[in-house]
């Protein structure tokens, strides 16, 4: 039977950090059946404002698509922290994030959120994870983030790994649409953390990025992400909205980069690239 | 004085209807939102209310008076956040507090001309949200640095920069060329006009008063649309009599004979509104219903500088203007709406078109204008109860008083409003 | 080493508990088929062979009783409106039992039969009447997500029959079980299946959050143009409804005097009719009837009940409503069963089933349906406000052992206004999981 954790307030991820080190992982098949539950949270419209304000979203009674994962994220670190939880808490990266809303939340919502884990798999190149967020509103389910991390390790060169769609679409715009160019600065990473709370060392500074094995900081992935659903939000319904991403490479801090995108009546397909389009950073794709 | 041209004859601008958010006092409620956050909210206000969801507009006009940089195109990027289509143009205007009104004006006109079936004009400004810009010295030097070619000469730069040169410059509610803030102005002139304390407070009363009962029978279920959690203009006191205002110290001013308080001056606000014109061919497409014509405008300036004329005294000679083109009299309109810049704006422009003398020797009239039913003056209350957020009050009086045209089933309004640096931007609506 | 879970969230704890988890109840999606699996259709009523014939076309494998096979059965249906006789109920056992056996998750067993109320036999009557005692026995014997319901038709159309059978296979009827709606004559049908509600024009009332806001988005999905109202004072919910699906917002208090001549106005000058409208706003002010106030009885019967009347008599006058529309009401089990708190509340939604027996009755000519919805304990802002052990209480004490969802009673809504269902008026249909309150 599942074991559930209610938390009476969000956990402190400084303090995790702090200690994230000891976590090593452990060569469990299965993750613990385990959910954390917090009940009842209030959205802070100054937080909420600032967050709006940095990935460009306008703030307007409803939460932002992307704005939950901020809530969930510390209850996700909650799990990643558990004893019997078999990837090790630093190092793992976000691979892959699946967003539903089912409909949307009004800033003055009392949001519910349960995380838990699931599907624990082999990756090429490690193994990988689920760690699902749902937000419901008096009970109905309203909002549901699936994030998918990878730690490296023992590859598995015959794995299974989900594939962004084929971007053909994108090809006709190539040259006319140019999309957003995002100067990223290298304390895009300090700055998202000030307000994600996620302060993880790979995105805080190259000194604290190296020992992870990253040459730089690199930008949050729900930071990019963030943007560009932003930049695509007002073609988008508030509703009825599945929104996924895959992120291919990360984006070293700081750095230049864009979107490019094709908008149709009921889907958006979008591919965050290196400014000389070589580098492909994530692929973003929306229906509803 | 020359012959006024008569307006070309052009088909018809309908007001068809506004939206704005609740006007907030500075500092408070919207104390985190952006302009843009603010006009896209009221845009897409609009959208809701009539179906405009993915609509390609003619235009989008409209503007701040307190901007950012950034928000240089303001009203564009407002439009690229909105459920409007992105196809649909849109600029930026800023005329001080007369924006809003003249961004309608500009649409009306288009409208009259063919160049455009559809618009939207509206307004914005954040007093909470203000732009802070670095000071002039620490400007000059970053610049200098900025075009130095050698470590050396950027050092050289910087060097020249003061401690006081680090603090910043916050924009001030104050006259570049007289340095007097628009209070001050206003307290001058009323002291000219022997404006008495009692009828400002007596203008201010009845602004809450008339703004409460407008709220109260629903007089503003389709003009405004709640925004973070404010669903009624909350500098509005339904309950403040005469007696409180009354108790208020002066703040603009000096000794005896200062009359203004914050009762009867309006307070620092936020807010936006937007209103929708059109053709009446677009109108009967889209099954709207006109609620009044956009008939004629116009502006005037003063010299406050050097001249002899007060700050917010140029409607006064708008409205003359305009009155002798259109062929009408001042007392030939329904409904007045005079913005609330103070209520001793109100009670001089007033007062002025009564004195004989003002009317002969400013404005080259045999006759003064005359005295209004002041039972018909700013009916739904205006800016001293709901609050003046510049840019957006032009689009919240121009939607109100073609509603209340519409009510009473016709009639004619003006609409009057003064601007900063001595200039008045006026209207009549007819429906 | 300390479990760094604990370290995180040791503070934070406040209890760990473990949580059965209810079956995930089938949900109507467009274009997805009535029935995964194929549909035992018996009971040689006057209805079997056309129910056949059209899920014939409509793709759906039936079976009959002669056909042995022990294939997962997605949906029965026992057509005994020819019974006239007790001992023809055994069919329903000889038949029923063993094809309950093989029941899918989520699969539906439909009764139909006559309506007593046109018969005049006895034996006929009480025969026929005995078809609901079998029906909300069996919707709590069943498990999965299965529900049972009962057809009663009161003519000889299968049209309206029809319209029935196809709302309780969908998953539109997901909490609907142990209920009887009763059909009259009709042979409208829906001329487009994916968009029932192609070209109308509905409001929606109460339209800005929770289950109107559903409400609003189901009938768009179906295809009709909506007018979403709510108070003045939730216009910014209000607008992204109306702009997510389309629509237009119109805020207007549904207790002010005019209210019902604003909707009329706003809905047949910018779209042009008036097709459909659902009185869904609500509010309650529960308090004990011996501490109950004068502002939480008036408000509650005015908001929930008077200003339905009043916004009728504009919907119904000359240019409102246009004749073969649809109006439905949004009741509540408290309203039949009663709650505890709840004497104004439980009054304005009773009160609200008696104005659907008569208007029902007086606007057949028109062929204008009158109909509403009784919700039972459906998750929402109102239902988060009652205590934690009552609230759980509600959810489990029904035959589906969960609350329902805002979708559900829209979806049902969204039947009542499809044009297929002309033949249902006067109907009061339970979404409620065949709740044990009032049942």
């Amino acid at each position: 039977m599942t074991s559930v954790t209610t938390l009476s307030s969000a956990p402190d991820l400084r303090r995790l950090y702090a200690t994230a080190a000891f976590h090593r992982g452990n060569d469990r098949e299965t993750v613990p059946d385990e959910r954390v539950v917090l009940s009842g949270i209030r959205v802070d419209l100054g937080e909420l404002a600032d967050y709006s304000r940095l990935c460009g979203f306008s703030l307007t009674g409803i939460l932002p698509l992307t704005y939950p994962h901020l809530l969930g994220f510390p209850l996700q670190m909650a799990v990643m922290a558990g004893d019997g939880f078999p990837l090790p808490l630093l190092g793992a990266v976000h691979v892959e994030n699946v967003i539903t809303v089912h409909r949307p939340l009004q800033a003055d919502d009392r949001l519910d959120l349960a995380v838990h884990a699931q599907n624990l798999r082999p990756h090429r190149r490690g193994r990988q994870v689920d760690l699902v967020t749902e937000v419901s509103v008096s009970g109905v389910p309203a909002w549901r983030g699936v994030s998918t991390y990878l730690a490296r390790g023992a590859e598995h060169p015959d794995a299974t790994a989900g594939h962004p769609p084929p971007l053909d679409g994108l090809e006709p715009v190539t040259g006319t649409a140019p999309g957003p160019v995002w100067h990223l600065g290298e304390n895009t990473g300090r700055a998202y953390a000030a307000l994600s709370g996620d302060w993880n060392p790979i995105h805080v500074h190259a000194l604290t990025a190296r020992p992870l094995g990253f040459s730089s900081a690199i930008a949050h992935g729900m930071f990019t992400y963030a943007r560009a659903v932003a930049t695509l939000a007002p073609r988008v319904p508030d509703r009825g909205v599945t929104s996924r991403v895959w992120f291919r490479k990360p984006v070293r801090l700081p750095s230049t980069v864009r979107l490019r995108s094709v908008v149709g009546p009921a889907r958006t397909l979008s591919r965050l690239e290196s400014a000389d389009a070589e580098v492909e950073h994530a692929v973003l794709e929306q229906h509803w | 004085m020359a012959t006024q041209p008569s307006p070309r004859k052009a088909r018809r601008a309908a007001v068809l209807g506004g939206n704005r958010i609740p006007f907030a006092r500075g500092n408070g409620a919207y104390a985190k939102a952006s302009n843009q956050d603010m006009l896209t909210a009221t845009l897409d206000g609009l959208v809701a209310r009539y179906g405009l969801a993915g609509e390609r507009l003619g235009e989008v006009v409209a503007g701040a008076v307190l901007k950012h940089s950034r928000d240089f195109n303001l009203t564009r990027e407002t439009v690229l956040g909105s459920r409007l289509d992105p196809h649909t143009p849109a600029y930026d205007v800023q005329q001080a507090c007369g924006t809003g009104l003249e961004a309608a004006i500009l649409v009306a006109n288009k409208v009259a001309l063919g160049q455009i079936e559809v618009g939207v004009a509206g307004g914005v400004d954040s007093a909470s949200d203000a732009p802070i810009a670095v000071s002039e010295g620490l400007r000059h030097t970053l610049l200098a640095a900025n075009r130095a070619k050698t470590l050396a000469q950027r050092a050289k730069a910087m060097a020249g920069l003061r401690p006081g040169d680090l603090l910043p410059s916050i924009p001030q509610n104050v006259e570049p060329r007289t340095g007097l803030s628009m209070g001050e102005h206003m307290a001058i002139t009323a002291e000219r006009w022997g404006i008495t304390r009692e009828a400002q407070d007596e203008l201010a009363a009845a602004s809450h008063q008339h703004l409460a009962a407008a709220y109260e029978r629903g007089f503003f279920d389709d003009l405004v649309t709640p925004y973070l959690g404010v669903t009624r203009d909350n500098n509005l006191r339904p309950d403040g009599g005469v007696e409180k205002l009354a108790k208020l110290k002066p703040v603009f001013g000096k000794g005896q004979n200062a009359t203004m308080t914050a009762g009867n001056s309006t307070p620092l606000t936020d807010g936006a509104s937007t209103v929708l014109i059109a053709s009446e061919e677009w109108a009967s497409e889209h099954h709207l219903t006109p609620l009044a014509w956009f008939v004629d405008a116009e502006t005037a300036a003063v010299d406050y500088v050097n001249g002899d004329e007060g700050l917010l005294m140029a409607p006064a000679y708008a409205v003359p203007r305009l009155l002798a083109r259109n062929g009408l009299a001042l007392q030939d309109f329904d409904f007045y709406e005079i913005h609330e810049a103070f209520a001793a704006t109100v009670l001089t422009t007033l007062k002025a078109w009564e004195d004989p003398d003002f009317c002969r020797d400013r404005l080259g009239l045999a006759e003064p204008l005359g005295s209004i039913d002041r039972a018909r003056l700013n009916v739904n209350g205006s800016s001293l109860a709901a609050g003046h957020p510049f840019a957006a009050t032009g689009g919240r009086i121009l939607a109100s008083l073609a509603k209340a045209l519409h009510e009473a089933g016709g009639g004619r309004g003006l609409i009057s409003i003064c601007a900063a640096g001595g200039q008045g931007v006026v209207a009549i609506l007819e429906a | 080493m300390t479990d760094l879970f604990t370290t995180v969230v040791r503070s934070t704890v406040a209890k760990r508990v473990g949580v059965p988890q209810p079956t995930s109840l089938r949900r109507y999606e467009p274009g997805a088929a009535l029935c995964a699996d194929p549909v035992l259709v018996a009971g040689s009523g006057r209805f079997e062979a056309g129910l056949i014939s059209w899920l014939t076309t409509v793709g759906i494998a039936t079976v009959t009783n002669d056909e042995p096979t022990s294939d997962r059965l997605g949906a029965v249906i026992l057509d005994l409106s020819a019974a006239t006789d007790p001992s023809e109920l055994d069919q329903l056992r000889v038949i029923g039992a063993p094809a309950v056996k093989r029941l899918a998750r989520n699969g539906r067993v439909v009764v139909v039969g006559t309506d007593p109320a046109t018969l005049t036999d006895v034996a006929a009557v009480s025969t026929q009447r005995a078809l609901e005692g079998v029906v909300r026995s069996l919707g709590k014997e069943l498990r999965a997500g299965a529900t049972a319901n009962l057809i009663l038709a009161r003519g000889e159309s299968a049209a309206g029959v029809q319209s029935a059978v196809q709302f309780f296979l969908s998953g539109r009827s997901a909490y609907v079980d142990g209920q009887v709606v009763r059909v009259g004559e009709s042979t409208a049908t829906n001329p487009d299946p994916l968009r029932p509600l192609t070209g109308k024009v509905a409001v929606v009332t109460g339209a800005a959050r929770g289950i109107g806001a559903e409400i609003a988005t189901v009938l768009a999905r179906d295809g009709a143009t909506v007018v979403a109202v709510d108070i003045p004072g939730a216009g910014d919910a209000l607008a992204t409804v109306a702009n997510d699906i389309g629509g237009t917002a119109l805020q207007v208090d549904v207790t002010a005097p005019d209210a019902g001549r604003r909707i009329v106005e706003h809905a047949t000058g910018r779209h042009g009719t008036l097709d459909i409208v659902v009185h869904n706003a609500g509010i309650t002010r529960d308090k004990l009837f011996v501490n109950m106030d004068d502002a939480r009885w008036q408000g509650v019967i005015d908001v929930n009940l008077g200003s339905i009347l009043r916004m009728n008599t504009a919907i119904l006058a000359d240019g409102g409503m246009t004749d073969g529309g649809r109006i439905v009401c949004v009741a509540s089990i408290a309203g039949i069963a009663g709650n505890r708190g709840q004497t104004n509340y439980g009054a304005s939604k009773a009160g609200v089933i008696g104005l659907v027996d008569a208007l029902s009755a007086q606007l057949g000519d028109r062929g204008i349906t009158v109909n509403a919805v009784a919700p039972g304990f459906i998750e929402t802002a109102m239902t988060a406000r009652i205590p934690f052990a009552t609230r759980e209480i509600g959810r489990r004490m029904n035959s589906l052992q969960q609350g329902g969802r805002p979708i559900d009673v829209a979806e049902t809504i969204a039947w009542f206004a499809q044009p297929g269902a002309a033949a249902v008026t006067g109907q009061v249909l339970r979404v409620c999981g065949q709740s044990l309150l009032g049942a």
